[in-house]
């Protein structure tokens, strides 16, 4: 019989490959997961660094750190990325992003704010495409990079009909958004492309 | 003379045309509302079957694949999984309700589900609405079973009777016959119009007891009963319920990255939602298909009003030598292709009907889809009517020709 993993071995087990359909590191791909419940609306947000920065390497030029300063920044503003329904009354209560690096057994992480969950993020930071690729444990080559963000929000009416996507603006190398929302009347998943930039939940 | 009454009996005076245009105007009616029907309802009767249960868990492999065989009974799970996985996840915070299930026997071409009580308790279907008992209760003993309202019913049990459960799934149990341990019916479900009126519970330890020693010729059923092999070791699948959605993700991946065995676990909404991508463009295919047969059967009906004119220029001539006006003659021709229309969509919606009745078993059998009977959404109105319009446009062409020559005729000399 195996050895039975507790609940904090589960949730780093970063060597376990990862599932393709979750969270493949496409180029121009960005998944929002987003749930409802409770008058709480939470988004988490994922994007290959490329798609937003345009290189996925160690940043080395102040041009190239600036990006990603900039690229934090502007996840660090949700206003940029997405449009809530003013009826809904959603208040941003806690808002984290980082670029994130990923390497076959460390994870690096900038973090522009971290407030808490410790294990949350870890078990995220296991799950992005590592078979994928093969990595090499340089900063500078091969591994991937991402920007992660996680919006907390209060709203006063969770009956959110549509959220309108601007980040395709914002960052014109994003193509497609993969979304999968948990909502109070069902699940919903869908892709969204910047023709059409509204999530539909029903 | 009414308008209507004497295209009417026009109409039956050539009832052998008539009847066959308005036949190929049926089916295509049929055919639309039948494609429209399966476009609005096909994911409304899915959804309907997975209301309410968070995550589905399985065997690693496709998203839809573990959809199919865990909610829609369709297909075969690639791998079980281990009954120790499952009381780990079960028992993980934020975990309100799960239920296991185990597939892969049957009885008498139903499929037989084992799970716990608490599929009774959680389970959810339609808009949240939970399993109802139309008779008895849920399974208390290891050969106790809860027949689907569907299973019930075709094959007449009652609580109290006894069933034998086959190993495998063959529709007349030749090959093996638990007959050693047959099942007795504990409760029968109330009609829900999803795969679970066509499903019969049972116990996991039912399941398990059922696979102890299935083969010896020997078995004392009462060994089995006490014994505590009966402890599960693999189920198919499980459901999972959670505290709050937004643990969902998090929980999602927790599952996906399981350390001692491959799990997938997905929403079932999600998935659903990728298998109407996959289907799009059959149900694409399925509209055009419709839509073209609308319009041939339009034709047809051009067809057969433009070779009955050419018989019916002394039946014009006799009407307009009474007194009926040229617009008299057209009025007549374009009410016998409206009426032909509206009879034809009439027999078209009957047609559609029955062969929803017939078929209506056998969709929720094999691919879980509950469509109902009837007229639903504006859309069917709107092709009704669009249909209707194009009968009475294609009216007017054979109108426009009887007025000419009904024109010809009553100058000529012939006559």
């Amino acid at each position: 019989m195996l050895k039975k993993p507790t609940l904090v071995a589960l949730a780093f087990a970063c060597s376990t490959p990862a599932i393709a359909q979750q969270s493949a590191h496409v180029h121009g791909f960005v998944s929002i997961n987003l749930a409802i419940d409770d008058e709480k609306l939470q988004i988490e947000f994922v994007s290959p660094a490329e798609s937003i920065v345009g290189f996925e390497y160690e940043p080395s030029t102040a041009t190239e750190r600036k990006a990603v300063v900039d690229a934090i920044a502007l996840l660090r503003n949700p206003a940029k990325l997405f449009v809530l329904p003013a009826g809904a009354g959603c208040e941003l209560h806690e808002v984290e992003a980082e670029r994130h690096v990923e390497d076959d057994h460390e994870e690096h992480a900038e973090h522009e704010e971290h407030k808490e969950h410790e294990e949350d993020e870890h078990a995220k930071h296991g799950e992005d495409g590592e078979d994928e690729h093969a990595h090499e444990d340089s900063g500078v080559g091969e591994s991937h990079s991402e920007f992660h963000a996680h919006y907390h929000f209060d709203c006063k009416n969770t009956v959110i009909e549509t959220i309108e996507l601007r980040l395709f603006e914002t960052w014109p190398r994003i193509e497609e958004v993969r979304v999968q929302a948990l909502t109070p009347r069902g699940q919903v998943g869908d892709n969204i492309g910047a023709s059409d930039p509204v999530i539909r939940l029903q | 003379m009414n308008l209507l009454r004497l295209a009417w009996k026009s109409l039956l005076n050539r009832r052998s045309t008539v009847l066959l245009t308005m036949l190929t105007i049926a089916v295509s009616v049929a055919l639309l509302l039948g494609v429209e029907k399966v476009r609005a309802h096909a994911r409304q009767s899915f959804a309907n079957t997975v209301s309410g249960t968070d995550l589905i868990v399985g065997a690693r492999s496709g998203s839809v694949q573990l959809l199919l065989y865990s909610v829609f009974r369709i297909g075969n799970a690639t791998n079980n999984i281990s009954w120790d996985s499952y009381q780990e996840i079960a028992a993980l915070p934020g975990v309100r309700w799960a239920i296991p299930i185990s597939l892969g026997d049957s009885h008498r071409g139903y499929r037989v589900v084992g799970t716990t009580r608490d599929y009774f308790e959680h389970f959810r279907y339609a808009n949240k609405r939970r399993l109802e008992f139309s008779a008895g209760q849920a399974f208390q003993d290891t050969y106790d079973a809860v027949l689907g309202a569907e299973v019930a019913r075709q094959l007449g049990y009652q609580s109290g009777d006894r069933l034998i459960v086959t190993h495998g799934l063959g529709a007349d149990g030749l090959a093996a016959d638990h007959s050693d341990k047959p099942f007795a019916v504990s409760g029968v479900l109330a009609p829900t119009g999803t795969p679970v009126d066509r499903s019969v519970h049972v116990s996991l330890a039912g399941i398990e007891a059922i696979h102890i020693n299935w083969n010896k010729v020997e078995t004392d059923p009462t060994l089995a009963r006490s014994s505590s092999d009966l402890r599960p070791r693999a189920i198919t699948a499980f459901m999972l319920g959670l505290d709050s959605r937004l643990l969902a993700f998090k929980l999602q991946r927790e599952i996906n990255q399981y350390a001692s065995e491959p799990l997938l676990a997905i929403f079932p909404g999600v998935a659903l939602q990728e298998l109407w991508d996959l289907m799009r463009v059959a149900e694409q295919a399925l509209g055009i298909i419709s839509l073209l047969v609308a319009a041939a059967a339009m034709v047809g009906l051009l067809a057969v009003s433009l070779a009955a004119l050419n018989e019916r220029r002394r039946e014009m001539a006799i009407l307009r030598s009474v007194g009926a006006s040229h617009l008299h003659v057209m009025g007549l021709l374009i009410s016998e292709s409206a009426l032909l229309t509206a009879f034809g969509i009439g027999l078209g919606m009957v047609l559609q009907s029955a062969v929803l009745l017939v078929l209506q078993p056998w969709l929720v059998d094999r691919f879980g889809l509950f469509l109902p009977f009837g007229l639903h959404g504006a859309r069917e109105w709107a092709m009704l009517g669009g249909l209707l319009l194009a009968g009475i446009l294609v009216g007017l062409f054979p109108a426009w020709l009887g007025y000419r020559n009904s024109l010809a005729d009553g100058l000529s000399t012939r006559l």
